[in-house]
């Protein structure tokens, strides 16, 4: 939580469009997390949102002079929020969580009244901030977005250690914000806000408890009517509460400001909307009272960091990590920890992929490694040779008119009969196969269409790697023949191709993936429905807002996110990014199972929009038309910090014997060092936000806690 | 309004892997072929506004996978539906001969009231495709149709765009006609009845 000023300035002006929201005056301030002073965030807070005892604070922050400043700041971790297709660039965007950009904010407009200074002021105030901070920002060609640049000037002994008011006061609570959240609350006044939505709000709610009017106490205690409470004036507050209850209930709240920030941010949409009839409102977005935001991820992730940095592993890196003899088994560790938190650079991931699924013994000289790559060309070409014979075999026969069908071409394609002899089963599968590897990624460069005298697969002119993937599809088949081919295989088997650009190669790394996957391609279906089965419960675990609308909503059978699961959100993300997906969910150290925890991420992501979702084919419909559109840094980082949130809330509210059959994790921090260790569990400040999941978890049974628990199986 | 009736027709359409499926649904709802359609996997449906006997209705034409095993699924997608477009490839006759067990599996899955006269149509597609190629004749495919109950019978291209909107707005009437029988059965109770018993309807609404 970035509870503590490090240095701020008063009269920061919020600038906007929208007529009523011009004018909000407030600060603009750095803040830093106790725990670790690396950590500054850059917020900004209207001063009517400031309670008078600790406006002092922030006045002294914003009062300084250079000469004040004594103490130093050390500032190593990136400001703000990272985005964009360079992960390792360090990135301060001067926008919001969400993806839309910082309003602008003036600095002294009141004395500009003329000419609004605009946002440059505000840049060149934080600029010089950093500076200070060893820190600068450079200019990109897009406008309101700046660099963090690497420059790491000599630290100047700045600033001092503010005198800090009591940490569980309101104020900080809101401040714990960080960049964007905190920017988001409009700065109108309190009560003009009440009066626009706020009793209109209200009266809704009176009628929801119509049958009991005269416990208005009710009322406000009720869920939906929480966000409110922060937002209802102190003395209209203790009129329907004792105030020991408001005080209570604000403190369960911890977060209160995040939902201060997520409503206000509502209504400023809502403002500007109506205020600009050209725009027409998103349909998605309807009545906002309808949207729980108290498991949004603003919220959630107040007291937890994700890992992920988005610095891949390097060729570099991963060749100086191999001894004399070739072996790399002395970082094991690490390499799981670094890919965990970055991916693999695309140079290095030919080699590193062999590890990562397995295919190679981390203690394997190179040697070793050389000769198990002779055996197994070897025993791929056999078991190429097999069905090539079959498939020849099979086109004699039909010519010399024994064939069972009028042309060879002519295999069924719902799916295979289990009591068919091998012959027609190979063949039917080329078929199948054929149908599929057409279809899959062909307009992608690696596998794009060649350019001249190509030869024809399933009716199309279709370039020479596409055969490749058939052939490594069919070979699989042989070498998992009960199996046999199902549809998503081909789509889980072409980034690997393109990795390893070599048909050996590529199928040896696929079949050792697949050992991980093939339980969702079982006849019976029961690996698929495990997955969704625990992406349920974990929703549920997390998000039971969120669960109740899909309740509601017959989706919770989470058919919905059956692509997602099935071939591991490949037709979910570009193609380009994929990999970097699954590098991570492969590598990561703390749970078998960490594509649930992304899959529940990108649900929480999208929530809001969830909510507005009516009906099953609705939701259905919402969340395929999520390809393609969500960022995979977001979606690791997301993942990471709602895996540290569901454990906390197993290690809470699961019975004790459940708690404790919990498999100790290992430390990311110390595996990074290659060193092993297990965490520490649990994070310091989660114990407020935690009990706002009281009233949710009495209908937890053993039977669910003890499925729940599977998903933090620590990988061997 | 015209009793509880819904301006939603929900049509699946079910077949083998590459019949084409999502080809035929993109041709009638957007006018567009593509060689780059991906297969299929979980269920998606587009949705588009027609005129049938002068009311406008909106279809939601869902897409399946083709693969059988994915099928365990379908309860979820079927729910509901008032027609069900079979869909083979012409040239193509394993997947003629399997309209048979999708056709049972989807009576079995869906659960209609009156599965005898659930509308069923069958599509035979891909008839762009050089005569020399073609497997299934079209006597044989209506045979079958007549066999199972009259079924519908349409012979299309997805890729030229031949028959399609003819195919689909049998669909969309057939639906329709299925929907007017289903109501006159219907057991879902109106919101108000008019011709109940009045003053139990006003209890139960309005006494606050």
């Amino acid at each position: 939580m970035y509870t503590h000023l490090v240095v701020a300035r008063s009269s920061v002006l919020r600038r906007d469009n929208d007529a009523a929201e011009a004018g909000a005056n407030g600060f603009l301030y750095l803040a830093r997390r106790p725990t670790n002073p690396a950590d500054i965030a850059l917020c900004w807070m209207p001063a009517a949102r400031i309670p008078p005892p600790e406006t002092a604070a922030f006045l002294a922050a914003a009062s300084m002079t250079d000469a004040d400043r004594a103490a130093a700041v050390t500032f190593t971790s990136k400001l703000g929020f990272s985005r964009g297709e360079e992960a390792c660039v360090q990135v301060l965007v001067v926008g919001l969580q969400d993806g839309s950009s910082w309003p602008e904010l003036w600095i002294d407009a009141l004395r500009a009244e003329q000419q609004p200074p605009g946002l440059a002021p505000v840049v060149n105030m934080v600029r010089s901030w950093l500076r200070r901070l060893g820190r600068d920002l450079v200019e990109c060609d897009v406008p309101n977005i700046f660099f963090l640049s690497d420059r790491l000037a000599a630290m100047s002994r700045w600033p001092p250690t503010l005198p800090q008011p009591g940490a569980d006061s309101t104020i900080y609570r809101a401040g714990a914000l960080g960049m964007g959240v905190i920017s988001s609350v409009v700065g109108r006044p309190i009560a003009t806000k009440i009066e626009d939505v706020g009793w209109s709000m209200l009266e809704q709610f009176a009628k929801v408890t119509a049958f009991a009017k005269s416990k208005t106490s009710e009322a406000l205690e009720h869920p939906l009517a929480r966000p409110l409470l922060p937002l209802i004036p102190e003395q209209v507050r203790s009129y329907f509460l004792s105030s020991a209850e408001a005080e209570a209930l604000l403190r369960e709240y911890d977060s209160a400001g995040h939902y201060l920030a997520r409503f206000s941010n509502e209504i400023q949409n809502r403002l500007r909307r109506r205020n600009r009839p050209e725009e027409p409102a998103p349909a998605e977005i309807s009545e906002f009272v309808d949207v729980d935001q108290t498991r949004a991820y603003e919220v959630i992730s107040a007291p937890y960091q994700s890992h992920f940095s988005g610095m891949p592993l390097t060729l570099e890196e991963w060749k100086s990590w191999h001894d004399e003899a070739g072996s790399v088994e002395a970082y094991r560790l690490k390499f799981f920890a670094r890919i965990f938190t970055g991916g693999i650079e695309p140079a290095a991931r030919r080699e590193a992929w062999k590890f990562l699924v397995g295919a190679h013994a981390f203690a394997s000289t190179a040697l070793d490694r050389s000769r198990v790559d002779r055996d197994r060309a070897e025993q791929y070409a056999n078991l190429k040779l097999s069905w090539q014979h079959a498939i020849q075999a099979s086109e004699e026969e039909a010519s010399a008119g024994m064939g069972l069908s009028p042309s060879p071409n002519s295999g069924p394609v719902g799916d295979e009969n289990e009591n068919a002899d091998p012959l027609t089963k190979v063949r039917e599968r080329k078929y199948r196969i054929e149908k599929d590897v057409v279809r899959t990624d062909r307009n992608t460069g690696y596998f794009a269409e060649a350019p001249a005298d190509v030869e024809q697969l399933a009716g199309l002119k279709v370039g020479p790697h596409l055969f490749v993937l058939r052939d490594i599809l069919m070979t699989y088949t042989i070498l998992n023949f009960d199996l046999g081919y199902v549809q998503g295989m081909s789509d889980l088997c072409s980034p690997i191709l393109e990795i390893m650009d070599d048909e050996i190669e590529a199928f040896w790394t696929f079949s050792h993936y697949m050992e991980r996957m093939k339980s969702h391609f079982a006849r019976d279906q029961l690996g698929m429905q495990r997955e969704l089965r625990r992406l349920e419960l974990l929703v549920r675990l997390v998000d039971p807002p969120l669960y109740r609308h899909m309740e509601l909503t017959d989706s919770v059978n989470m058919f919905c996110c059956f692509r997602w699961l099935l071939i591991c959100f490949k037709r979910e993300f570009p193609f380009s990014e994929i990999k970097t997906l699954w590098e991570v969910i492969l590598a990561c150290p703390l749970s078998e199972h960490f594509q649930i925890f992304v899959a529940a991420a990108i649900l929480n992501m999208h929530r809001t929009q969830i909510f507005h979702q009516r009906a099953f084919d609705e939701v259905l419909k919402f969340i395929n038309g999520l390809s393609d559109t969500i960022p995979v840094p977001d979606s690791i980082q997301h993942a990471q910090v709602l895996y540290y949130l569901a454990r906390d809330l197993v290690k809470k509210y699961a019975p004790t014997d459940i708690v404790a059959s919990l498999e100790t994790i290992p430390s990311v921090e110390l595996w990074l060092e290659n060193t092993a260790g297990s965490a520490v569990d649990g994070s310091a400040d989660s114990g407020q936000l935690l009990l706002a999941w009281e009233g949710d978890m009495d209908s937890w049974t053993p039977e669910e806690w003890q499925e729940v628990v599977q998903l933090f199986a620590v990988p061997k | 309004m015209r009793g509880g009736r819904k301006a939603l027709l929900k049509v699946i359409i079910l077949g083998d892997s590459g019949v084409g499926k999502t080809s035929l649904m993109n041709q009638y709802v957007n006018n567009k072929f593509s060689t780059q359609y991906k297969a299929t996997i979980g269920a998606d449906f587009l949705t588009k506004e027609v005129l049938v006997e002068e009311r406008s209705v909106t279809m939601q034409i869902w897409d399946t996978a083709g693969q059988e095993r994915f099928q365990s699924l379908g309860v979820a997608f079927y729910r509901g539906a008032d027609c069900c477009a079979l869909v083979y490839d012409v040239n193509n006759v394993k997947s003629f001969e399997n309209l048979d067990s999708w056709r049972d599996e989807f009576l079995l899955q869906a659960n209609p009231r009156d599965p005898e006269n659930f509308p069923f149509v069958v599509i035979g597609n891909k008839v762009d495709v050089e005569e020399s190629k073609r497997q299934v004749t079209q006597k044989r495919a209506m045979a079958w149709c007549q066999q199972k109950g009259n079924i519908p019978y349409f012979e299309t291209s997805a890729k030229e765009g031949i028959n399609v909107e003819q195919a689909f707005f049998t669909i969309a009437k057939n639906s329709l006609k299925q929907e007017a029988d289903v109501e006159l059965y219907s057991d879902f109770p109106d919101p108000i009845k008019i011709d109940g018993d009045t003053s139990v309807a006003k209890s139960a609404g309005c006494e606050c």
